[in-house]
């Protein structure tokens, strides 16, 4: 039987699964974040035993686990706490259960990972992007240079050096579609720094993430699964609108995006950061400058590789199918 | 940057024409797909040795080749793929490869249609067996008023929990139904993704909203189309016109060069309850109510017009739009030659024009060959 974690929205989750139809007779269960389930969990040593709905299972029964989307599953487990008349013992309470439904689920999925094939990052986020930074530099890739600061002088200073800089959250960007009341989209992309951006501005300011804007030829999309890699090229430098960030699309002139080719050295640098960060899959974003040089920007566990995959035929969603499957035959 | 400055100051360059824009050579006129931006582009077939010498040689070495007069086209040409972004001027291309050829998708059965005129069919089993195959997309036509939306709203209720995705009807105008009706079934159901009602006594396009309202609800519109005309039998379909070229995709463009972009991973029941690869095409694979439709896919013969790729077709195979025309095998312009290019395709790709097919020599003579051979007369609802 084959685990998968994911949104209900998530489309390369319905495409990977089509595949494994198409290629087994493997028994799928898949657990959606944003839905609710009937759940009926007992854990007792290492072993555990779950119904989700009509689907009941063992940890014997599960031979590969696709940790796709999401952080918390089995929503609704513990109950929520309400206790108007004592708001600060209500929160510490919701608090406490919080880490009690954590604990479980780092429980689970820690069984899950010793008995069976789990792709995927458990933690159901990206690594912290500054340790990513980190870590890429100690396995010899090179990154832009970056400071992070909290004093508006400091952004001054670079803005002033004439450089060249961008600024973007520290952790994942904002991405939000408020579908009960505004329905509207909120999204933070990648933004140059400019004077403008540090008007009004205090002395002291929100601790910022500023990093030296590379002029790049294009940008690379590295998909990863084990030691197998896919690369595109995206041109988005002719293109004012993507310069910066190519996540904003236009529309009209959609940037390029082909097949790349990897120098094998750069390969097997991604290979040892992927290793050192314990991703088994995800998607590495890189840029190439005028001169041939590659420099890695960040690495995205959950990154939506469906676009990519079909535009420069990759197979990727069947590569993840086979990658699950492959135990499933062996039984 | 144009071609002028180019020509100065990048010679020892290389033109690299993007992995995305791909060259399709044609007798008269030649295409490129563009396969990011969906768009064909044309040009004559006189420039098409361009692009092997982009890959062989320097752009100083192609120019210093031409005679005068060939230069100025061949700056107009290199003015024409630098305004659309098809190339860009590289030192070194070997690090783009050629998008990958392979083409295959996790299904046995992509997708089916279902005629009715007279007579209902086994419509649970028939969801249940394309499900069963993975059947993604689902069209039912309704020549009269048997199947009607009544049926239809069945039908989208049986293939929830299905494969199918789609369900996209054509139905013959029931008199007694007001808009409110037909609106209320297809807003019912996400999966009904198209309706068009046929003998309709207007001209009239119902907006489905599904209750969206304001933005979201532009997004989510869907139109359903009445006309006038009548949908007479499966003859009707096949017409092949610039409207019909399906916007190029990597997937499409991959499978029109292995396979025929109509019949691939098709599968049809006609209205007598007969499964075939297209209900106008001959070759009965038995009535569905008594074969699995499992083992007629397994069927190697079943399976043989699925490989009626465009390349390999008389006319077709030198036309540019080859890789972005579905074809027909079932209406032939010359019935007695199996390779015979599609009758309603009025494209000769030997002088680059488009004509009404109906004009040329032998149309109507075609096509009356095949109305003969048609099960007529057919109850009529």
């Amino acid at each position: 039987m084959i685990l998968i974690f994911s949104n209900s929205g998530d489309p390369s989750t319905l495409d990977v699964m089509r595949w494994i139809d198409h290629l087994s007779d493997a028994k799928v269960v898949r657990i959606n974040a944003d839905e609710e389930y009937s759940v009926e969990l007992t854990i007792s040593d290492d072993d555990f035993s779950v119904r989700v709905d009509e689907d009941a299972f063992g940890l014997e029964d599960v031979t590969s686990v696709w940790l796709r989307k999401g952080g918390f599953w089995f929503k609704g487990l513990f109950p929520s706490v309400a206790a108007p008349e004592h708001p600060a013992l209500a929160r510490h309470l919701q608090h406490k259960l919080d880490l009690e439904n954590r604990t479980l689920r780092d429980h689970f999925h820690d069984l899950l990972r010793r008995r069976s094939a789990v792709l995927g990052s458990a933690n159901g986020s990206a690594p912290n992007k500054l340790v990513v930074l980190g870590r890429a530099r100690e396995v010899g890739l090179r990154t832009p240079p970056y400071s992070v600061s909290n004093l508006r002088s400091h952004a001054q200073s670079l803005v002033a050096s004439g450089c060249g800089y961008v600024t973007k959250a520290m952790s994942d960007g904002l991405y939000l579609f408020d579908t009960t009341e505004s329905r509207t989209g909120y999204f933070t992309y990648t933004e140059a720094l400019e004077p403008r951006v540090l008007e009004g501005v205090g002395e002291r300011m929100a601790p910022s993430l500023f990093q030296r804007y590379v002029d790049k030829a294009f940008e690379l999309r590295v998909f990863f699964l084990d030691d197998q890699f896919r690369a595109a090229a995206i041109f988005s430098q002719s293109d004012a609108q993507t310069r910066v960030d190519y996540r904003k699309y236009n529309s009209e002139r959609p940037n390029r995006v082909v097949p790349f080719r990897l120098p094998p050295e750069i390969e097997a640098k991604l290979s040892l950061l992927a290793r050192s960060l314990d991703l088994n899959t995800g998607s590495f974003d890189m840029i190439v400058d005028a001169h041939g040089e590659y420099y890695l920007l960040e690495v995205n566990p959950v990154g939506q590789f469906g676009p990519l995959s079909e535009r420069c035929n990759m197979a990727i969603e069947r590569m993840i199918a086979e990658r699950l499957v492959a135990r499933e035959q062996r039984v | 940057m144009d071609s002028t400055q180019l020509l100065r100051d990048r010679r020892d360059e290389y033109v690299f024409l993007f992995s995305d824009c791909v060259p399709v050579e044609g007798a008269a006129a030649s295409a490129i797909y563009d396969l990011t931006r969906k768009h064909i582009s044309t040009f004559p077939s006189a420039y098409f040795p361009f692009f092997a010498l982009f890959r062989a040689r320097r752009l100083g070495e192609i120019v210093d080749a031409l005679s005068p007069e060939e230069h100025d086209d061949f700056v107009a040409f290199l003015d024409f793929l630098l305004a659309n972004e098809y190339v860009a001027v590289v030192a070194d291309a070997a690090a783009f490869p050629e998008i990958s050829r392979a083409w295959d998708a996790p299904c046995a059965i992509h997708n089916a249609i279902v005629d009715v005129r007279g007579q209902h069919h086994d419509y649970r089993k028939i969801v249940a067996e394309l499900s069963g195959l993975g059947c993604q997309h689902l069209q039912v036509r309704g020549y009269a008023g048997v199947f009607g939306l009544a049926e239809l709203d069945e039908l989208a209720r049986l293939c929830r929990g299905s494969s199918i995705q789609t369900l996209e009807a054509i139905l013959a105008h029931e008199p007694g139904r007001s808009d409110d009706d037909y609106v209320a079934v297809v807003g019912a159901h996400r999966l009904i993704t198209g309706l068009t009602v046929h003998s309709a006594p207007q001209e009239r396009r119902l907006a489905v909203d599904y209750g969206a309202r304001g933005d979201a609800a532009t997004l989510l519109t869907l139109e359903i189309s009445m006309t006038v005309k009548p949908l007479e039998s499966a003859l009707d379909c096949g017409q092949i016109g610039k409207r019909q070229l399906l916007p190029p995709t990597t997937p499409t463009f991959n499978e029109l060069r292995q396979f025929s972009g109509c019949l691939n991973r098709k599968l049809a029941i006609d209205e007598r309850g007969e499964v075939r690869n297209c209900p106008a095409m001959r070759g009965s694979f038995g009535d569905h109510r008594a074969v699995s439709l499992a083992q007629v896919v397994a069927d190697e013969a079943f399976r043989r017009v699925w490989a009626a790729r465009n390349d390999e077709i008389e006319v077709c195979r030198d036309c540019p739009y080859r890789y972005a025309c579905t074809g027909c095998r079932a209406l032939l312009a010359d019935p007695a030659v199996e390779d015979s290019k599609p009758l309603k395709c009025g494209y000769d790709p030997y002088t680059d024009t488009w004509a009404d097919w109906q004009t040329r020599a032998g149309a109507a003579a075609a096509l009356a060959h095949y109305q003969a051979r048609v099960h007529l007369p057919i109850v009529r609802g």
